[in-house]
């Protein structure tokens, strides 16, 4: 029969010997247990501290045996393995560069061997980009033109290992904790027969395909954050031979510390390289360094691991494609958008809609496109089912009028403003700038009320927008779709909208200002769209401070669908972009599919008043 | 119902058997010279060996009990003079006061030892149930 004076419900040393001097009560043999300095109470000491060491123990060994609540992060890992997930390692931003370079005694093709190192900087310090691949280049007058090379921060190391099937379990660890383990950083080559056959192993995920002469190999996490090579046990995938070398090649990195790198040198002796000498050359950055990211956290493991595995190695549900992404692809893409054709309008039956947001740009480059589209070929049955888009951008347009008490803080009003404008885009991207993430009107007030203590109110209103760039001097149409309804005038008693005349109201559309080209070649400059209030139009500029209609028919509003049909614009100039504001029916903006909202701060106007109170 | 009689009280005729207030064993963890029990002391015995035990026990040594014992080790190497001398008997006084809740300490005397290589500690404190003066006595010498 249990004890009923022991009662083990709580932990802690205190709690444990009190519950000892508890169970000692009821006795009178040794009756000194209260007294620090008895030796029973010496006993209960150590009986105390022994039971609280175990049951420290036995939480930590419970803790760890599941991935939820596993804090160890070899723990975690092991628990990942048993899901087929491996750990995202570190990987290497990425930068596209070209250069010219004269070269002296260099005759056709001219090698950029792999590893060929280029030096570049950024805010955090100097890194060292090297090439993945040996590249050649031709030339018919010694002069090489090297476009878009594309060069990954970190360096090359090599490690070695010396197969012998009479050590026990015998493991091949990478050492570096920060390698590169995507595809085409880590190469394994196994060399075997004293040297006279050297063989690549290319790295799977599945045993699916394999035979006994399959040279492949698997990655897996280990300890410490580090990677190790797994070989096949010769029925699914070979066995290398013993006493062969395994050397493998992998690229290590720091990360993300290498972002936004816009400036190169060559450091690699690429005259050297091929027996001659080539000129110093000037290197243009075509796209700075991107996509580069650290290795895995503990959280993002446990998150990632079941979902993963809840793929089960096939894109099927839309979860799949998503998972599959941003597993892969985890420095290159923020965040995935996937849904079917039937969403779209018109509809596309069978097709599977992938939407990516990339790291630091809008638009996904198209070789990540095409590395996505690539790696999804080994989970989808029908290929050309997968079609991959670029995310819609609404923009929030913000006016706000902010007032603070200049009572209690001793700040000025443009340290309010800056504080107010650093709080919307700390806003932006906490809560926005991914797919399905809405823009919350209370929330973002709320969020300004905050921006500093001394704000004691603020009025503030917002529109949304789009950007078109059209091609200058050709006549292009648009059909935009801002997907929430845009303000139309409520009707009242009484009220008759069609007794009304056109540009009876507010604007409930406006642009920035561009130069239009009229169908009969006239040129206007400062031209604006706006609605007439029925849902037609027009451009117009102010010709002698008069509001003069040049197109009274450029296109159209759907006030209820959120849809604006621009036709045959045509326009000579513009400042970066045409941005198409509506004023919204509804002050919280709803997004779904393909569209992210943004708040781009060239868009944000906001003035600090101060007040006594 | 019958009270059996333990040896010692059918030697000596008395089976008026003595009330414990205090009772623990014994820090050599002996057993009874009869029946093969752990060793017990009671009531003054029992206070004199916690007492003991407190000023032998460093400041920190016990695990979770940060605040128990006395720092009569710290003294080891300090010079044998007055001024220590007083501190360590405040030392003492205050880890009675603390740890020993079953003592009025009356008089405590930290004395040279006639050979200069021990400390005599001299306690003259009575139980907070009995009036009547109990003095411990013990020397602190080094041990090699």
């Amino acid at each position: 029969m249990a004890n009923s004076s022991l009662t083990l419900t709580s932990l802690d040393f205190d709690t444990l010997k009190q519950n000892f001097k508890t169970y000692l009560s009821s006795q009178s043999v040794l009756k000194d247990y209260n007294f620090d300095g008895s030796n029973i109470n010496v006993l209960l000491d150590v009986m105390s501290y022994n039971s609280y060491l175990n049951s420290f123990y036995l939480n930590m060994v419970a803790s760890e045996m599941f991935l939820d609540s596993a804090q160890k992060y070899e723990s975690v890992v092991s628990h990942a393995k048993e899901l087929n997930y491996v750990p995202k390692s570190a990987r290497s931003a990425e930068a596209e560069i070209s250069f010219t370079i004269d070269t002296k005694g260099i005759s056709d093709p001219l090698y950029i061997k792999k590893g060929s190192k280029f030096s570049g900087t950024n805010s955090n310090g100097t890194y060292t980009f090297t090439t993945d691949t040996q590249q050649s280049f031709v030339s018919s007058n010694s002069t090489y033109s090297i476009n878009k090379l594309r060069v990954y921060e970190g360096l090359y190391f090599t490690e070695s290992f010396l197969v012998d099937y009479n050590i026990e379990n015998q493991r091949f660890l990478l050492s570096n904790k920060n390698v590169d383990t995507s595809i085409g950083s880590i190469t394994v080559t196994v060399i075997e027969n004293n040297g006279l056959t050297s063989t690549v192993f290319t790295k799977v995920d599945t045993l699916f395909g394999l035979s006994s002469i399959s040279n492949v190999y698997f990655l897996q996490g280990a300890e410490n954050g580090k990677y190790e090579i797994v070989f096949g046990d010769g029925l699914f995938g070979r066995k290398p031979l013993n006493s062969s070398i395994v050397s493998v090649q992998y690229r290590v990195t720091n990360g993300t510390d290498a972002l936004g790198v816009d400036n190169f040198t060559i450091i690699q002796d690429i005259g050297g390289d091929n027996n001659g000498s080539i000129s110093s050359p000037t290197i243009i950055v075509d796209s700075i360094s991107s996509g580069g990211a650290n290795q895995e956290s503990i959280e993002s493991i446990k998150f990632a691991a079941p979902r993963y595995f809840a793929t089960q190695q096939r894109a099927v549900a839309s979860d799949d494609y998503s998972s599959l992404i941003k597993t892969n692809f985890s420095g290159v893409i923020t965040d995935v958008n996937v849904y079917g054709g039937e969403q779209l309008e018109p509809k596309l039956y069978g097709r599977v809609i992938v939407c990516l947001k990339p790291t630091g740009a809008l638009v996904a480059p198209n070789y990540v496109k095409d590395q996505i589209s690539n790696y999804l070929l080994n989970y989808i049955s029908l290929p050309t089912r997968v079609i991959i888009t670029d995310p819609e951008y609404l923009y929030i347009d913000v006016d706000s009028v902010v007032q603070y008490n200049t009572t209690s803080t001793t700040k000025l009003s443009n340290d309010i403003k800056t504080a107010v404008v650093s709080s919307m885009k700390q806003f932006s991207t906490t809560y926005l700038e991914k797919f399905n993430d809405d823009f919350r009107y209370s929330k973002f007030v709320n969020a300004i009320d905050n921006s500093d203590s001394s704000i004691t109110s603020n009025s503030t209103e917002i529109r949304i927008s789009k950007r078109i760039t059209p091609k200058l001097n050709y006549s292009t149409s648009y059909v935009l779709n801002f997907n929430n309804s845009a303000e139309i005038e409520k009707p009242v008693a009484g009220y008759d909208p069609s007794k009304q005349s056109r540009f009876y109201d507010e604007p409930m559309l406006e642009s920035s200002p561009f130069t239009y080209v009229a169908n009969n070649g006239t040129v206007y400059d400062t031209c604006y769209f706006r609605d007439d209030n029925f849902g037609v139009l027009v451009i117009y500029k102010f010709i002698n401070n008069v509001f003069t209609i040049i197109n009274d028919n450029a296109g159209s509003i759907d006030y209820i669908n959120g849809v604006v049909k621009i036709n045959n614009l045509t326009t000579s100039y513009y400042n970066n972009h045409i941005s198409i504001y509506i004023h919204p029916m509804n002050k919280d903006i709803i997004v779904s599919k393909d569209k992210i909202i943004l708040i781009d701060l060239t868009d944000v106007t906001v003035n600090a008043i101060p007040t006594q109170k | 119902m019958a009270t059996n009689l333990t040896r010692a009280q059918s030697i000596t005729g008395s089976n008026t058997k003595k009330v414990e207030f205090f009772s623990d064993f014994l820090n050599s963890f002996a057993k009874t010279p009869y029946g093969n029990q752990l060793g017990r002391v009671t009531n003054e015995q029992s206070v004199n060996q916690s007492l003991k035990n407190l000023i032998m026990t460093n400041i920190g040594e016990r695990m979770f009990q940060p605040f128990v014992g006395c720092n009569v080790y710290d003294y080891l190497f300090e010079p044998n003079v007055q001024d220590y001398i007083t501190s360590l008997e405040s030392y003492i006084e205050d880890t009675i006061k603390i740890s020993e809740p079953r003592v009025n300490a009356q008089e405590i005397t930290v004395l040279q030892g006639y050979d200069e290589q021990t400390i005599q500690i001299k306690i003259v404190y009575n139980l907070i149930n009995n009036p009547a003066p109990i003095t411990l006595d013990f020397l602190l010498k080094r041990v090699r």
